[in-house]
């Protein structure tokens, strides 16, 4: 009998921290590692939920998918997804994601019609509960159930019962807390004897809040104050939208300017200081591993038990890696590779990660593309290989504070060819032509009363 | 050799047509196609299936989206056929992704809030009357958009497809809708008028064409178009205007992508064998009594509760005179409506008659799949 499929993807869920929150044998992360397999070393393809789903669903690295970001860009015709393999097996889907995730067109038709919620919604704030009425109603058999819960994007709100020093350090921690409470919930809802259960990120996040010996600082906004401003922004009136967003960049920057005045005498580290000084509206974007290292972990039917992988690698693995155990094949070509060598081989080969930062929607953002190995991390500016280069040694340098590009040129190109290696595939990097004729279309439909 | 002006009339309800009274006094002196059946219920994607004779699953533009996909080098547009002939051609639209600009020699965009399109486009008859009186042929195409203004204004922003207090007031949304269609009317007349005034007629064939109707709240889940193929958006309108024409109003449907063949043969140009065949065929035998109505075939692109045009349709429609056959790909429904019993398209009989439903099936798999 073919398993049945619970999927959850929690936004922005850093891997370091899930795996703090595995070390205590009472947490449910615990329990779930127990029972299945856990990669702590995964790297997402990209720091934005839209590129990195893209790769993720399609086992492709995300400049092969024709999804490019968030701006009405979509998935080439003739591009297959996971779903595909999914229902040729005869999965019937059912999933909740955010609104936004409509318009990639990515995803299956799911069979409940409450699919999409607004953005704010999480398993710690109702998406769990339905998650668990929707595991216990009559579901089609073999269903494959789409989770993507947002409680750890900003702006993050801990629950009343979460927020003290006991359930973490900080507000990042303390929901990770409440969501290793809800996950004991849904689990105690599905038959790991009959089911698969995967849990990941689609990227990380830099945490907004720091302890020092002296202060202790939290940046993190308030949801309350955000989602009112949303709802604000959403009723003002057409006409006003450019100058709604020009006001939204001007506020940012605004912001910036007060965090550095506050940082600047407290002699933080740069990996501490890029976390707290930064904001939406930044135009410089980077993939520092706190923003694209997730956890993956699988367990339930066919999966070994009590197994750590400490290997790096992908997310564009994690459906190569699953249909392998269903013995399930996909009949399109991927980027993406089975880890189930990798979990019974431990000296198995070097699986190279394709890293790049997502755009931003409403203006232009200095973007970087780059690899990482399990010793480097080297990325540079998207269209120009000698601007914004980075390189640092993650062995001795875990939180990239330290960029050694200038020293190390020999090591630059080495990753640069490599990087190129990846590269010469892609249809057309950044499809920016793309991009301009989607934006002006609709800015034109947008004059038409359309959007 | 004729000059053309072309006047479209931007979402003009045909039972508003044919009551509007400057309408009626044109229809009375012109050839009326009073069912002309829209490739798509929006201007984008009608105006270039109307303009190349071809529908968006062939040019490329079967979505807002995807005008900028046209092929124009396999699909030669009417405004490019008259610049080949030597016409003078220009355009005076309400955006720049209505029409493909390949052929214009301008292609100007108004601002639909703030001009008075009237006394605008009595100026470009006034400048083309120059033009013609120079000896050289010109095209003139002319977009009456303030109906849409109206619905975009009043509709399009305050309400979305699903608000109810649209859809519970519907005297209101058609009294609404009369009060624009009535300057719409007006702006008909003053320009035909002048239009004789100038003494344009003689020598220019006139096409007077809708692109496309507008809800007034018949659907729930429609305000204004572009979302459903119901007949209330699909239906739109064409009037040939010209001293040789003759005078005579045609029920039977025909499809919009017959009108540029049929302007063609009005002017006497051949079509281009560089380029693909166009799928409409001209109307002429319809003209002289002995046209055979053919299957129409639409789409358009239900938002659902995105909020935003899809990028592909999701709404596949074909139609004859007797019958309407809806594919809903986005959730995989089928409707099938009887014309003649239910012309409001208010009961989906796709299980009463399942034969019927088979056949219209296959004409929409057939058009749809000649890609």
């Amino acid at each position: 009998m073919k398993p049945n499929i619970l999927f959850l993807i929690i936004d922005s869920l850093r891997s370091d921290k899930f795996s703090q929150k595995a070390q205590l044998e009472d947490s449910t992360i615990h329990f779930l590692i127990n029972n299945g397999v856990f990669f702590p070393e995964t790297i997402a393809s990209a720091n934005g939920t839209i590129l990195s789903w893209s790769s993720l669903f399609t086992s492709k690295f995300p400049f092969k998918t024709g999804i490019r970001s968030a701006k009405f860009n979509k998935l080439n015709d003739g591009v297959h997804t996971c779903f595909d393999v999914l229902k040729n097996n005869g999965y019937a889907f059912y999933g909740y994601l955010p609104t936004l995730s409509e318009a990639v067109g990515l995803f299956p038709k799911f069979k409940n019609q409450d699919c999409y919620y607004d953005f704010y919604l999480g398993i710690t704030n109702g998406l769990g509960e339905k998650i668990i009425s929707k595991i216990n109603s009559k579901l089609d058999y073999p269903w494959f159930m789409l989770a993507h819960t947002m409680d750890l994007h900003q702006p993050v709100q801990v629950s009343s019962q979460f927020d003290d020093e006991k359930h973490g350090e900080n507000y990042y921690e303390r929901k990770v807390s409440e969501i290793d409470f809800w996950l004991k919930k849904i689990i105690g809802h599905v038959n790991l004897d009959t089911t698969i259960v995967i849990v990941t990120g689609d990227h990380g996040d830099y945490i907004k809040a720091i302890k020092t010996k002296n202060q202790e600082l939290d940046f993190n906004l308030k949801q309350s104050s955000e989602v009112l401003k949303s709802k604000i922004a959403s009723l003002a009136p057409e006409f006003l939208k450019p100058v709604k967003d020009k006001l939204f960049f001007v506020l940012e920057n605004a912001s910036q300017a007060k965090k550095s005045e506050v940082l600047k005498n407290l002699n933080l580290a740069p990996h501490e200081m890029r976390a707290l000084i930064s904001g939406k509206a930044d135009k410089d974007h980077f993939v520092f591993d706190e923003l694209i290292k997730v956890p993956f972990l699988i367990l339930g039917k066919y999966i070994p038990k009590s197994i750590i992988v400490k290997q790096q690698i992908r997310t564009v693995d994690i459906f190569p890696t699953l249909f392998d155990f269903l013995g399930f094949s996909f009949k399109f070509e991927i980027d993406g590779v089975s880890l189930k060598s990798v979990i019974s081989d431990k000296n198995s080969k070097e699986i190279l990660a394709y890293i790049e930062s997502n755009p931003l929607v409403l203006k232009e953002s200095n973007d970087v593309i780059g690899i990482r190995t399990s010793e480097f991390k080297y990325f540079r500016d998207k269209n120009d290989a000698t601007k914004r280069v980075h390189l640092y040694d993650l062995n001795k340098d875990p939180f990239e504070d330290h960029n050694i590009s200038e020293k190390n040129s020999h090591k630059v190109q080495e990753m640069e060819d490599l990087l190129q290696q990846m590269l010469k595939e892609a249809p057309k990097m950044g499809n920016q032509e793309n991009n301009e004729d989607s934006e002006e279309i609709a800015r034109e439909l947008r004059k038409l009363g359309y959007l | 050799m004729l000059n053309l002006i072309f006047i479209t009339m931007d979402g003009a309800r045909v039972d508003h047509i044919i009551s509007g009274k400057n309408y009626n006094n044109i229809i009375k002196k012109s050839t009326f196609f009073s069912r002309v059946i829209a490739y798509a219920p929006y201007t984008i994607g009608a105006m270039h299936a109307l303009f190349s004779g071809t529908y968006g699953t062939k040019t490329g533009v079967n979505s807002y989206w995807s005008n900028v996909n046209f092929k124009k080098d396999k699909y030669k547009t009417l405004a490019k056929y008259l610049q080949d002939e030597g016409y003078v051609t220009y355009g005076d639209v309400i955006n720049k992704l209505v029409l493909p600009p390949i052929g214009f020699d301008e292609l100007i965009i108004h601002d639909e809030i703030n001009d008075d399109l009237t006394e605008r486009h009595i100026k470009l008859l006034d400048k083309f009357n120059k033009v013609s009186k120079d000896g050289k042929k010109f095209f003139l195409y002319l977009h009456y958009s303030n109906i849409h203004t109206g619905i975009m204004q009043e509709v399009l922003k305050k309400y979305d497809n699903f608000s109810k207090e649209y859809f519970e007031n519907r005297q209101k949304n058609e009294q609404f809708y009369d009060d624009l269609f009535e300057e719409a009317d007006e702006y008909l007349g003053t320009i035909m008028n002048y239009i004789e005034k100038l003494e344009l007629n003689k020598d220019t064939l006139i096409v007077i064409v809708s692109d496309h109707g507008i809800s007034v709240g018949e659907k729930f889940g429609e305000r204004a178009y572009g979302v459903f193929c119901y007949d209330y958006t699909l239906t739109s309108t064409a009037i040939f205007s010209h001293q040789n024409i003759p005078t005579t109003h045609i029920e039977s449907q025909v499809r919009s992508i017959d009108v540029l063949p049929t302007i063609l043969e009005m002017l006497r140009i051949k079509t281009d064998t560089n380029y693909e065949r166009f799928q409409g065929d001209s109307l002429i035998p319809f003209i002289e009594g002995k046209g055979i109505p053919k299957i129409a075939f639409s789409q358009s692109g239900n938002p659902l509760k995105s909020g935003k045009p899809p990028k592909e349709p999701n709404v596949w429609a074909v139609r004859t005179d007797e019958w309407k056959f809806i594919k809903n790909t986005h959730d995989g429904t089928e409707e099938l409506y009887s014309l003649i019993n239910d012309p409001r398209e208010e009961n989906n009989v796709i299980y009463d008659f399942p034969q019927k439903a088979s056949e219209l099936r296959m004409e929409l798999d057939r058009i749809s799949s000649n890609i």
